[in-house]
C-alpha cells in the first residue's frame, strides 16, 4: 500500500509546498470516501489542492464557483428542448465529474449550496423525475471563506456534516513562502504533475479502508474523546453518532495512508481536529475557540492503557 | 484523568505556589520571632530567584539550612513542640519544601499543608479581620489547588477564581453543620503550654504610677451584657483585685481564702450579667461588687475576688449573678482586722500623726471618712496622670506635699489615714464605668477604666466602697475619662495630649460602636461557641444531654462512611483493570523512572517514537514490549491468554 500511496503524497507536496499535514488529510479524505471542506482566505492555494489531488489520481475534473446569483441547474443540469428531436433532453451539470472543485460555497445562497449537498449526500441527482446517479469516485473539495467576511452564507450545521474534514492551510512557513516567490506559480507546478494511480486502483484501496482493524479497546478511547465533546461547557452539543462513525472511518484511511491495518489512538489523534471542529458549535463564537477546546479535550483525555 | 503527569514547570505554577505561600505566611509574620519571619521571606525570595534564572540547590545546601534552622528554633524556644515553637519550625519546613519542590506531588502537599497552617493564625488572633482573611486566603489555595491540576495552568485567572469561590460556597453547609454538631472538646483544642509573653491590664501589685500608665490604653478590657437591668454608670465598680498589704511603697494582696460557702442568698439576683473577657495572662477575673455566685471553675475568695485556676489566655466567657447582701451581722476575724489595720513602721509619719490629730476631732468612723473626703474636695487636690514622682515617703509626700495624683495615689493615701487611725480598710483595683453599645446592647470596658478605689469596715455595714478619687470632682465617675478630656482642659490636658487619643465624634463614634457590637457577637457566638454553648444549643433542639455524644458519634460515622463511598467510587472507576492493563503501566512507570517523561494522551506508537530520538537505549530495549502491546490492544479483539501472560513476563523483566 505504502508503495501505492507514498509517491501520491510526495507529487502533492511538490505542487502544494510546506503543507504535508494538510495533504495527507485530504489524500485520507478521499480514500475515506468523504468530501472535504477547506476554509481559508483567497489565495492560499485551496484550488491548487484541488486540481492537484484530480490530476494525480487522474480523475476528471470540474470546478463550480459559487456565486449569490447562481441557481441549482448551474450545478447539476437541465431539461433543454431539443430541436431537432422535439424532446426535452438532459443536459448534465458541472456535478457530474468525479472531483469537484466548489469555490467559495459560502456565497452562494442556501438553494444552490444545498442541491449541491444533497448530490454529496446521496450520490445521485433527481431532475424532474429522474435520476441520475453520479460518477465514482465522486470528490467534492468546496472552500470557503472564513464566515465573518462579508456577503457569505454560512452553511448549516447539518449540511456542514457532510463534510468529513475541514481543513485550514494557512500561510506557508517563510522557507516555503520564499520558494513560493521565486519559483513557478502554482499552476505551472501542477502541469508537470502525473497520474499516479489509476481509478480502479483508487476505487480497491477505498476498500480496503474498510477492512482496517478497529480494537474495542480503541473504540473505548473513541467513545471517551466524543463523551468529552458532550460535557465540554465550551460546546451547545457534543459529536454525534454519526460525526463518532465519521472519525472512526477517517482513523482508518489515516491508518492506511500509515500504512497499517488496524488503527492506532494515534490515527484517531491526528483526524480528530479536523473531523469534529466543524461539526461542532461553540457556546462563543470564534472559531479559534473551539479549536482550542478541541485541542484541550485531545489532551486531557488520557489513552487507556 | 491522570493529573500527576502534569509537570509544574508549567508557566505561572512556581510563582502561584510562592504567592499562595506568601498569603498563608503573612498573619504568622506578625507573631513569629523576626528571624524565623525573615528566613521564611528569604526562603520565598530564594525560590523565586532559583525559578526565575534556573539555579539549582544542590541538596546538601538545603538538609544544612534546614538542620541549622531546626536547632535555631530549639535555641529560640528551648523546645520543638509547643504552640509558638510548632508554628515556627512548620512555617519554616513549609517554606523548605516550596524551595526543593519539583514535582506535582510536592505542590500538592506544599497546598494541602496550607490549610493546616493558615488555620494556626488563628491561634493568634481571632478578630473578625483574621476570619475573613483566613477565608479569603482559602480561595487563594483553592484557586491553587485547581490551577496545578488544570492543563493551562493559571490561564484563565478569572474562571479559576470563580470556581474556587464556588467550591467554598458548596462547603460552607458541611461547614456550618460540623461547627454546631462536631463535639467539641471541654476546653481549649489548643491546649497547649503558652509562653511567659508580659500581660495588659492591672497588674498584681500597686506601686503609684503604675495604673497611670493604663489610662493610654485604649483596648478593650471586657465587654459586659447585662440580661435585665444595668447598674448605673458611677455603680458600676468592676472588682478585680485586693490589696491589703502595704510595705511603705507598694500594695500587695494580703493572705486569703477562697470561700468555700457561698453566703446565704435571699434575694432575687441584683444583676445578672455576661462578660467576654479578653485574654489578659492573669488568673483574676472582674465582676461586680457584691459578688456570689462565681462562674463554673472559678474561685471566690473572702475578700470577694475571682480567681481561675488557669490563667486568661484566651477570650473568657462567663455568666455571673450578684445579690445585694446585708453584712450587718458580719464580724471581722482578728486576723483580718490585724490584715487591714496593719502599716509598716517607721513609713510616712508625718501622714500617721496627721491621721491620729484629726481622727480626734470626729466623732465616728463615718464622720472621719467625710472628713477625709471634704478635704480632698475642697483643698487643693488635683488629678493628674502625670504627678511629680515620689521616692520617699510617698504618702507623705503625696497628701501632705505634692497633692497631685491620680486614683492610685488618692485610694492609698486614703487607706493609709484611715488605717492610720484604726479604721480597717483596704485597696481594690478594676475597672469602673463603661461605655454603653446601643448596637449590640452591652457596656464596654476599655483599659482607660481602670480605677483603684477603697473599701472601709464599719461596724454593723460591713465592707463600704469609698472613691476617695471621686472627691476631687463629683464627676468624675458620672462619665468616662475620656469624654472629660474635651471639657475639662486644666484637669485632663496633658492626658490628652499625651495619648494621642482622638475623639471619635459622631458618626465616627457610632461605626465604632456598630463594628464593636459586630466584633461581640462574632466573640460569643462563634469564637465563644465551646462545649457548655453546644449542649445549651442542642438541648434547645431537643437532643438530651446524654444523646449528643451519640449524635457526634453518629456525624463522624456519616462523614467517614461517605468519605468511603465515595473513594470506592472513585476506586471502582479504575478497578477492572486487566492484565494487559496493569503490564503496560508497569512498564511506562519503568520508563518514568528513567526520568522519560510521559504524557497522559500519548499512545504506544507515539511513546515509542519519541524513545527513539530522546533515548535509543530506552527505545532498543522497549520496542518488543510496546510492538507487543500493540498487537494485543489493537490488532485483534480477543488476545490469547498465552500472549498477555509473555506481555506481562517481558514487562516483568524489563530493565536496564
Amino acid at each position: 500500500m505504502q508503495q501505492l500511496l507514498a509517491p501520491v503524497l510526495s507529487q502533492l507536496n511538490k505542487v502544494v509546498l510546506g503543507k504535508p499535514h494538510q495533504v495527507k488529510l485530504s489524500v485520507a479524505c478521499l480514500l475515506a470516501r468523504g468530501h472535504l471542506l477547506i476554509e481559508d482566505l483567497p489565495g492560499m492555494g485551496k484550488t491548487t489542492l484541488g486540481q492537484a489531488i484530480a490530476k494525480v489520481f487522474g480523475l476528471d475534473f470540474q470546478r463550480i464557483q459559487f456565486t449569490s446569483d447562481i441557481l441549482p441547474a448551474d450545478i447539476v443540469g437541465a431539461n433543454i428542448f431539443d430541436r431537432e428531436k422535439g424532446t426535452f433532453e438532459f443536459h448534465k451539470g458541472p456535478v457530474f465529474s468525479q472531483l469537484i472543485l466548489a469555490d467559495e460555497i459560502n456565497r452562494a445562497t442556501p438553494k444552490a449550496q444545498s442541491a449541491l449537498l444533497e448530490a454529496m449526500e446521496e450520490t445521485q441527482v433527481t431532475v424532474e423525475g429522474q435520476t441520475f446517479q453520479l460518477p465514482e469516485p465522486f470528490f467534492v473539495i468546496a472552500t470557503q471563506n472564513p464566515s465573518h467576511q462579508i456577503g457569505t452564507y454560512s452553511l448549516p450545521e447539518s449540511q456542514l456534516d457532510r463534510f468529513l474534514f475541514k481543513v485550514e492551510l494557512g500561510y506557508p512557513d517563510p522557507g516555503f513562502e520564499k520558494i513560493l516567490l521565486k519559483g513557478h506559480s502554482g499552476r505551472v507546478r501542477l502541469d508537470t504533475l502525473e497520474t499516479m494511480l489509476e481509478i480502479d486502483k483508487l476505487i480497491e484501496i477505498q476498500g480496503q479502508v474498510d477492512k482496517v482493524m478497529v480494537s474495542e479497546h480503541l473504540l473505548s478511547y473513541v467513545m471517551d474523546l466524543i463523551n468529552a465533546t458532550r460535557q465540554s461547557p465550551d460546546f451547545a452539543h457534543g459529536i454525534s453518532p454519526r460525526g463518532g462513525l465519521a472519525l472512526v472511518g477517517a482513523a482508518k484511511a489515516w491508518a492506511l495512508l500509515e500504512n497499517r491495518d488496524f488503527v492506532l489512538p494515534e490515527d484517531i489523534q491526528q483526524v480528530f481536529g479536523p473531523t469534529v471542529v466543524h461539526r461542532l458549535q461553540s457556546v462563543t463564537t470564534s472559531s479559534s475557540n473551539a479549536q482550542q477546546a478541541v485541542d484541550d479535550i485531545l489532551q486531557q483525555t488520557p489513552v487507556p492503557a | 484523568m491522570n493529573t500527576k503527569q502534569l509537570h509544574i514547570y508549567r508557566p505561572g505554577i512556581i510563582p502561584m505556589l510562592i504567592i499562595v505561600q506568601a498569603i498563608v505566611l503573612v498573619p504568622l509574620w506578625f507573631y513569629m520571632p523576626l528571624w524565623i519571619s525573615l528566613s521564611t521571606i528569604a526562603l520565598l525570595i530564594a525560590k523565586y530567584l532559583t525559578y526565575r534564572f534556573q539555579i539549582k540547590i544542590p541538596y546538601w545546601v538545603i538538609v544544612l539550612l534546614v538542620l541549622a534552622s531546626l536547632a535555631g528554633v530549639y535555641l529560640q524556644f528551648r523546645t520543638i513542640s509547643g504552640r509558638e515553637a510548632g508554628i515556627g519550625l512548620i512555617s519554616l519546613m513549609y517554606a523548605f519544601k516550596l524551595l526543593e519542590a519539583k514535582n506535582y506531588r510536592d505542590a500538592a502537599l506544599i497546598l494541602f499543608i496550607s490549610f493546616f497552617i493558615l488555620v494556626t493564625s488563628f491561634l493568634f488572633s481571632e478578630t473578625i479581620w483574621m476570619g475573613l482573611y483566613l477565608m479569603l486566603a482559602m480561595v487563594a489555595i483553592l484557586m491553587g489547588i485547581i490551577a496545578l491540576n488544570s492543563l493551562h495552568g493559571i490561564q484563565g485567572l478569572k474562571n479559576i477564581g470563580k470556581l474556587s469561590g464556588v467550591a467554598l460556597l458548596q462547603a460552607l453547609p458541611i461547614m456550618i453543620l460540623l461547627f454546631f454538631l462536631f463535639p467539641r472538646l471541654p476546653g481549649p483544642l489548643w491546649a497547649m503550654p503558652s509562653d511567659s509573653e508580659a500581660g495588659t491590664g492591672i497588674s498584681d501589685s500597686m506601686n503609684p504610677g503604675d495604673i497611670g500608665a493604663l489610662h493610654t490604653f485604649d483596648d478593650i478590657a471586657f465587654r459586659v451584657d447585662f440580661v435585665t437591668k444595668a447598674p448605673s454608670n458611677s455603680q458600676m465598680y468592676w472588682r478585680g483585685l485586693v490589696f491589703s498589704e502595704f510595705d511603705g511603697f507598694t500594695w500587695r494582696e494580703g493572705e486569703r481564702s477562697p470561700l468555700r460557702q457561698v453566703e446565704q442568698v435571699v434575694s432575687q439576683p441584683e444583676y445578672q450579667y455576661k462578660v467576654q473577657l479578653e485574654p489578659h495572662k492573669n488568673r483574676w477575673i472582674f465582676g461586680l461588687e457584691d459578688v456570689v455566685t462565681p462562674p463554673n471553675g472559678v474561685f471566690l475568695f473572702n475578700d470577694h475576688t475571682w480567681r481561675r485556676p488557669q490563667k486568661v489566655n484566651q477570650r473568657f466567657l462567663y455568666q455571673a449573678q450578684s445579690y445585694k447582701i446585708d453584712y450587718s451581722s458580719y464580724k471581722l476575724s482578728d486576723w483580718q482586722k490585724e490584715q487591714n489595720l496593719k502599716l509598716p513602721d517607721a513609713s510616712n509619719e508625718k501622714t500617721k500623726k496627721w491621721a491620729i490629730e484629726q481622727y480626734a476631732t470626729v466623732q465616728s468612723a463615718q464622720d472621719f471618712i467625710s472628713l477625709i473626703l471634704n478635704t480632698i474636695r475642697q483643698q487643693p487636690y488635683r488629678y493628674t496622670l502625670t504627678p511629680e514622682i515620689l521616692e520617699q515617703e510617698i504618702i507623705d509626700g503625696f497628701w501632705l506635699g505634692t497633692r497631685e495624683g491620680f486614683c492610685e495615689h488618692y485610694s492609698s493615701a486614703f487607706v493609709f489615714i484611715m488605717r492610720a487611725a484604726g479604721i480597717p480598710a483596704r485597696v481594690v483595683t478594676g475597672y469602673q464605668g463603661g461605655e454603653y453599645n446601643p448596637y449590640g446592647d452591652y457596656y464596654i470596658v476599655r483599659q482607660s477604666d481602670a480605677h483603684a478605689w477603697t473599701e472601709v469596715w464599719l461596724e454593723g455595714e460591713g465592707w463600704r466602697r469609698v472613691d476617695p478619687t471621686a472627691a476631687i470632682h463629683p464627676s468624675r465617675v458620672d462619665v468616662s475619662l475620656q469624654n472629660q478630656v474635651g471639657a475639662r482642659d486644666d484637669w485632663f490636658g496633658e492626658f490628652g495630649k499625651e495619648s494621642g487619643l482622638q475623639l471619635p465624634t459622631g458618626l465616627l463614634q457610632k461605626l465604632s460602636l456598630r463594628w464593636d457590637a459586630l466584633q461581640s457577637f462574632w466573640n460569643e457566638t462563634l469564637m465563644g461557641y465551646d462545649q457548655d454553648a453546644q449542649h445549651d444549643w442542642l438541648s434547645k433542639l431537643g437532643i438530651k444531654h446524654s444523646q449528643w455524644r451519640y449524635l457526634g458519634y453518629a456525624l463522624l460515622i456519616t462523614i467517614l462512611l461517605s468519605g468511603l463511598v465515595f473513594g470506592l467510587w472513585i476506586l471502582s472507576k479504575s478497578r477492572n483493570r486487566d492484565t494487559v492493563e496493569i503490564s503496560y503501566i508497569r512498564l511506562l512507570n519503568k520508563l518514568k523512572a528513567q526520568g522519560f517523561n510521559i504524557r497522559m494522551n500519548e499512545g504506544p506508537y507515539d511513546i515509542s517514537s519519541r524513545l527513539e530520538q530522546e533515548s535509543p537505549e530506552l527505545y532498543a530495549a522497549s520496542k518488543p514490549l510496546f510492538e507487543q502491546y500493540i498487537r494485543l490492544r489493537y490488532q485483534k479483539n480477543y488476545p490469547s491468554k498465552v500472549a498477555i501472560q509473555h506481555f506481562k513476563q517481558s514487562v516483568s523483566a524489563f530493565k536496564l
